[in-house]
C-alpha cells in the first residue's frame, strides 16, 4: 500500500511515517469495520484493510487489490449484490444494501455501503449486523406469537401511538365489524362512526383526556356489528411505557359484554317482579285475612238476631205466647226451619274462617271410638226416625280407643251420618261401621242414597263446592261441611275419602291414627 | 208442671233480646228469673241471692263467663247452684274452660227451642235424692 499512488488522495501528507497520514493509514488497516477502495473505470480495488481481508479469505493485500471490486464482492455476498452495489457506486449518492448473508457463512449478515469519495474513487463498507438482526427476528416472531394470541382471545385488541393513533388492530376487529383492518386504521372516522351516537361523544372525551394525561381508562359504549346492531362493549386501555420511562405505546381489549349487561339487566327486572309479586302475594295474604275475619265478624253478629228469631218463632209454636191458629202453626212452623238453616250455615261459616285462620288447635284425649259413633247414632235417631231411616251401628265388643279431638271429630261424624240420611231416600237406612286397623281406625259411613257422579268427587272437599243431586235442592247445605271435615282429619294425619255409585249409594270412610300426631 | 217452690234461675246474657227470650220462657215455666248483663252484674246478683242454676254465656263485655267463674268460686260460696256454660259453637276452647271452672253442663244457644231449654233447665233444677 506504500507505494500506490492512490492513498495519497487519502490524505495531503501521505509519507510513511508522516504523523497524520500515518495514523490514518493505520486506522484504515485496522479498522474493525471491513473497508475497500475501488478506483477507476473498472473500480479496481486499490486499498483494503485487514477486516476485508479476512471477509474475503485473502491473506495478502495483493491477492484483492488489483481484482474488480464487483467480482470480489461477488465472490463474498453473490452475483445479484455486487452487481447492484456496482451499478449503486456509479451514483453521486452513497449506496446501501442491507442484511446480506456471507456466502462462506450463512449466518453471518453484512450491511453494505458504497460511499463515493472525491474525484474518482469509492468506499466500500461492510458492517456485520448478525446481532443486530438476530435481535430484531425475535423481536419479530414475539409480535408475531403476541398477535397471533391477540387474534385468538375473544377480544377485540388495539395498540395505539403515545398520542392515541391507531397501530395495530386484531383480526376480531374485523370479524365484528365487517370492515378491513387497513381500512379501520388508516381511517379513524370510520371507527368513530361505528359508535353509537349517544356514546360517542363520551368515549372521544375519554380518549382524549386519558392520552393527554397518560391515565388507563376503562368505558362502556356501544359499537355497531356487522349486521347494523349495535352491541354494549366494555374497553379497557392502558399505557406502556419503554425503558426510559415514557410512553412507547397504548394498548387495549374491547370485550362485548352486551349478554352480561342484558343477564344483568334481565335479573334486576326479575327482581323487581319478584319483589311485586312477594308485595302482591303479602296483600293477597293479608285480603285474605282480612276476609277471614269478616266472615268470623259478620257470622258472629249474624248469629245473635238469628239466634232470637228461633227462640220468638219457637216461643209461638210452643205456645208460649197463647193460643195459634193451626194455618198459622204451618207458617211459623215454616219460618222456625228456615231460621234453623240460617243458623247452620251461620255455623258452617264461622267453623270454615276458624279452620283457615288456623285458630283451631286440637285437644287430643283418648277417646272409645265405638261410645262416640254410639253416641251420635242415638243423638240422630229422631230425625231419622222421621224419614223412616235407621241407622245401624254395632259397636265393637272391646272399647276401640284413638287419641282423638273428641269434641270435633263427633262433629266430622255428626256431619257424615246426617249427610248420609238426607242424600238418600225416605226408608233407605245408613249403617256405620268401625274397624280395627294396626295403628289406626277405619270408620265407615254406608248409605243407600243418591250417590254422587265421578266428576262431582273431586271438588267435594272443596270449599263451597255443590254438587247437584235430585236432593241438593232440598237439603240446601252450604258447601263446607265436608271440606271443614276434611279439614279436621287432616289434621289429626287421618284420611277421608269417598267411594260412590251414582244411584246406588256413597261410602265415606274416615281413616285416624289411634296415637295422636297432632 | 208448676213447682210448689219456685226454683231460681239466674240468666247471664249480654245481648238483651235473648236474655228477654230467657226470662219470658222461664217465667212462663215457674222459675223466678233473675238476669244480668255480663259477669260482674252476675256477681251483685249472687250477693243478693243464691240462685238453683246460672245460665251463663261466655263472651260478654266487663267481665266474660270464664272470669265470672273464676271469681264466685261457686264451689265454696253457692255449693248447690248448677251452671250451664250457654255459648256459640266458636268458642270450644273456651268451653273446655267452663267444664274445667265448674260449669255442669254445656250448652249450644242456637240448637234449641225454647221447650228444650225448659226442659233441660227443669231436669237440672229438679229436688233428686243426694247420689241419684
Amino acid at each position: 500500500m506504500k507505494d500506490k499512488p492512490d492513498v495519497s488522495r487519502l490524505n495531503s501528507d501521505s509519507r510513511p511515517g508522516g504523523s497524520e497520514s500515518f495514523i490514518l493509514q493505520k486506522a484504515f488497516m485496522l479498522a474493525p469495520v471491513a473497508m475497500a477502495v475501488a478506483a477507476g473505470p473498472g473500480l479496481k480495488l486499490v486499498h483494503v484493510n485487514k477486516c476485508f481481508m479476512r471477509l474475503a479469505g485473502a491473506r495478502r493485500e495483493s491477492e484483492l487489490t488489483g481484482q474488480e471490486a464487483g467480482s470480489v464482492l461477488a465472490r463474498m455476498f453473490g452475483p445479484g449484490t455486487a452487481q447492484r452495489l456496482t451499478a449503486g457506486i456509479t451514483q453521486p449518492t452513497p449506496y446501501q444494501e442491507i442484511e446480506v448473508p456471507l456466502l462462506s457463512d450463512g449466518e453471518r449478515y453484512f450491511n453494505l455501503t458504497a460511499q463515493p469519495l472525491p474525484e474518482v474513487s469509492t468506499l466500500v463498507c461492510v458492517y456485520e449486523i448478525t446481532q443486530l438482526r438476530a435481535a430484531r427476528m425475535a423481536g419479530e416472531e414475539q409480535l408475531q406469537r403476541m398477535r397471533a394470541v391477540a387474534d385468538v382471545i375473544p377480544h377485540k385488541i388495539f395498540v395505539a401511538s403515545p398520542a392515541g393513533e391507531i397501530r395495530y388492530l386484531s383480526v376480531q376487529w374485523e370479524e365484528y365489524t365487517g370492515y378491513e383492518v387497513g381500512q379501520l386504521m388508516s381511517d379513524t372516522e370510520k371507527v368513530a362512526a361505528l359508535l353509537h351516537p349517544d356514546d360517542l361523544a363520551k368515549a372521544r372525551r375519554v380518549w382524549a383526556r386519558s392520552f393527554r394525561r397518560g391515565n388507563a381508562f376503562e368505558m362502556d359504549f356501544r359499537i355497531k356489528d356487522v349486521n347494523g346492531e349495535y352491541r354494549w362493549h366494555m374497553m379497557r386501555a392502558r399505557p406502556v411505557g419503554g425503558p426510559d420511562g415514557e410512553i412507547d405505546m397504548w394498548v387495549g381489549s374491547t370485550t362485548d359484554i352486551d349478554d352480561f349487561r342484558r343477564a344483568v339487566q334481565d335479573r334486576r327486572e326479575l327482581e323487581i317482579k319478584a319483589g311485586m309479586l312477594m308485595e302482591q302475594s303479602q296483600q293477597l295474604m293479608e285480603l285474605n285475612q282480612a276476609k277471614d275475619e269478616f266472615i268470623s265478624l259478620a257470622s258472629h253478629q249474624l248469629r245473635t238476631p238469628a239466634t232470637g228469631v228461633k227462640q220468638y218463632i219457637g216461643m209461638l209454636l210452643e205456645g208460649y205466647g197463647g193460643d195459634v191458629a193451626p194455618g198459622q202453626v204451618e207458617l211459623l212452623q215454616v219460618a222456625y226451619e228456615s231460621n234453623e238453616r240460617q243458623l247452620r250455615i251461620i255455623d258452617d261459616l264461622l267453623k270454615v274462617a276458624h279452620v283457615d285462620a288456623g285458630k283451631v288447635a286440637l285437644h287430643p284425649e283418648a277417646t272409645d271410638i265405638g261410645a262416640l259413633i254410639n253416641d251420635v247414632v242415638k243423638e240422630q235417631s229422631d230425625t231419622f226416625h222421621k224419614r223412616d231411616q235407621q241407622v245401624k251401628f254395632s259397636p265393637p265388643r272391646q272399647p276401640l280407643v284413638a287419641d282423638i279431638d273428641p269434641a270435633r271429630v263427633r262433629m266430622v261424624l255428626e256431619n257424615l251420618i246426617d249427610n248420609a240420611g238426607k242424600y238418600s231416600p225416605h226408608g233407605r237406612d245408613v249403617s256405620v261401621r268401625l274397624v280395627n286397623q294396626l295403628s289406626e281406625v277405619r270408620i265407615a259411613i254406608v248409605d243407600q242414597g243418591v250417590g254422587i257422579a265421578e266428576a262431582d268427587v273431586d271438588k267435594l272437599f272443596q270449599k263451597f263446592s255443590r254438587v247437584n243431586n235430585p236432593l241438593s235442592a232440598e237439603v240446601g247445605g252450604s258447601g263446607i261441611g265436608l271440606y271443614w271435615a276434611k279439614r279436621i282429619i287432616d289434621m289429626h294425619h287421618g284420611t277421608i275419602s269417598v267411594d260412590s255409585k251414582q244411584g246406588e249409594g256413597s261410602t265415606f270412610t274416615i281413616n285416624l291414627p289411634k296415637e295422636s300426631r297432632a | 208442671m208448676k213447682q210448689s217452690t219456685p226454683k231460681t234461675v239466674l240468666i247471664v246474657e249480654d245481648e238483651q233480646i235473648l236474655r228477654d227470650a230467657y226470662r219470658k220462657i222461664l217465667s212462663q215455666e215457674g222459675f223466678r228469673v233473675l238476669d244480668a248483663a255480663n259477669g260482674l252484674e252476675a256477681l251483685d246478683r249472687l250477693r243478693e241471692a243464691s240462685p238453683d242454676l246460672i245460665l251463663l254465656d261466655m263472651l260478654m263485655p266487663y267481665m266474660d263467663g270464664l272470669t265470672f267463674l273464676e271469681q264466685a268460686d261457686l264451689g265454696r260460696h253457692h255449693p248447690h247452684t248448677k251452671v250451664i256454660a250457654f255459648s256459640n259453637l266458636s268458642n270450644q276452647q273456651g268451653l273446655n274452660g267452663m267444664m274445667q271452672k265448674g260449669a255442669t253442663m254445656q250448652l249450644l244457644k242456637s240448637s234449641l227451642s225454647p221447650r228444650q231449654l225448659a226442659t233441660i233447665v227443669r231436669d237440672m233444677t229438679a229436688d233428686v235424692p243426694t247420689g241419684g
